[in-house]
């Protein structure tokens, strides 16, 4: 693929990417204020976006077998750990940003244990096997992510276990 | 720091841009912009903080379909789950970026969304495409850039009807994002997939 055309898809796709996550958002908004159908009419839209946001990430020729796929999966998630977050914590202490500085750690604990989840899942699946996973427990509060059971209280953020996501 | 009044957009900037880099618009129709946590770079990383987490969950969305393509059941739900997470993280960076607003606030911004999408960002992303010889990108943007168009008129209609709170039930095209509002269609409008691919949103 030539240069200007894969770079309009990886616009496009971190355009979409970006309005998937914003509509979700709003429409959880919209349930808050008591609009239920505007919450649908956004929740519609942004999977819509996610269809192309999809669609655009498979021209661009990134969705490789399930082994690649676990690999680039890591390297994101290593990148994050090891480099983005601890410098977005650093310049959000320097400046006294409280809420930023929470969203940033939320975030910055749970990729270490996707990382961690990552890698035995890709070296089950190199030995010949799918892998052996109990259930997924998401907190909805910071996005910790625990096999097996949920917790009490999340351990990052102090949710009750009822807040929980199973997967 | 600076925010555009046409289509919100903010420029961490010192003085206003000659243009908006988003929808063009001149000079004057900025206006200055205090973001709701303190500094230029903690908005900035935070805004980098959003667009990573976004991508990282559309990019396992996609993997967790390969997973089940592949008969990897676990995997899947494994790339689902942490889907979810990163879903939570984009949705803490996004509210903390103060860009969640009230719902009338939300349509504008949504509908200024489709808007660009559909008139600037894809017609040109279908021209390069057709010049460097891709025609089935350029079907995909231009696939996109219809649907986007369609996207727009129902977030219209929405904003006219939001006293209401009209009830209906939307149908999304699995295939290209085509909505369609109350009707399930025989066939997809813009991609021609069949009814089976449509999606009820509930």
């Amino acid at each position: 693929m030539r240069k200007m055309t894969e770079d309009n898809l990886k616009d496009a796709f971190a355009g979409e990417s970006q309005a998937h996550m914003k509509y979700l958002a709003f429409a959880n908004k919209a349930e808050e204020e008591g609009r239920p159908n505007t919450a649908r009419l956004f929740k519609a839209v942004a999977y819509a976006e996610q269809v192309h946001a999809t669609g655009h990430f498979n021209k661009l020729g990134l969705l490789g077998g399930t082994v690649d796929n676990l690999q680039e999966a890591i390297d994101g998630e290593i990148f994050e750990v090891e480099e983005m977050y601890p410098a977005f914590r650093a310049v959000a202490e320097l400046q006294g940003e409280k809420g930023a500085l929470q969203s940033i750690k939320f975030a910055f604990e749970a990729e270490k244990i996707h990382a961690g989840m990552y890698q035995k899942a890709k070296q089950d699946v190199e030995s010949g096997n799918d892998v052996k996973l109990d259930a997924v427990y998401v907190c909805p509060v910071c996005g910790h992510t625990v096999e097996g059971q949920a917790p009490d209280r999340c351990p990052v953020c102090g949710a009750t276990r009822d807040k929980f996501v199973k997967f | 720091m600076w925010q555009c009044t046409v289509c919100q957009h903010i420029d961490p900037g010192e003085s206003a841009p000659i243009q908006c880099p988003v929808c063009d618009s001149p000079q004057d129709k900025f206006v200055s912009y205090e973001p709701p946590a303190g500094g230029v770079k903690t908005w900035q990383n935070l805004k980098a903080g959003f667009i990573g987490e976004a991508q990282a969950h559309e990019r396992n969305l996609a993997f967790a379909r390969k997973a089940d393509e592949e008969g990897l059941s676990q995997i899947a739900k494994l790339f689902r789950a942490i889907a979810s997470a990163e879903g939570v993280h984009a949705y803490n960076h996004l509210q903390h970026l103060g860009l969640v607003k009230d719902t009338q606030e939300n349509m504008d911004t949504a509908f200024e969304r489709e808007n660009l999408a559909e008139v600037k960002m894809y017609p040109r992303f279908i021209t390069e495409a057709e010049e460097e010889n891709a025609p089935e990108i350029a079907l995909a943007f231009s696939r996109a850039r219809d649907v986007e168009r369609e996207h727009g008129k129902l977030y219209k209609k929405a904003m006219q009807h939001m006293m209401a709170e009209r009830e209906t039930t939307y149908y999304v095209c699995q295939v290209c994002g085509y909505v369609s509002d109350g009707l399930l269609p025989d066939e997809c409008p813009i991609c021609g997939a069949p009814q089976a691919a449509f999606k009820e949103v509930l």
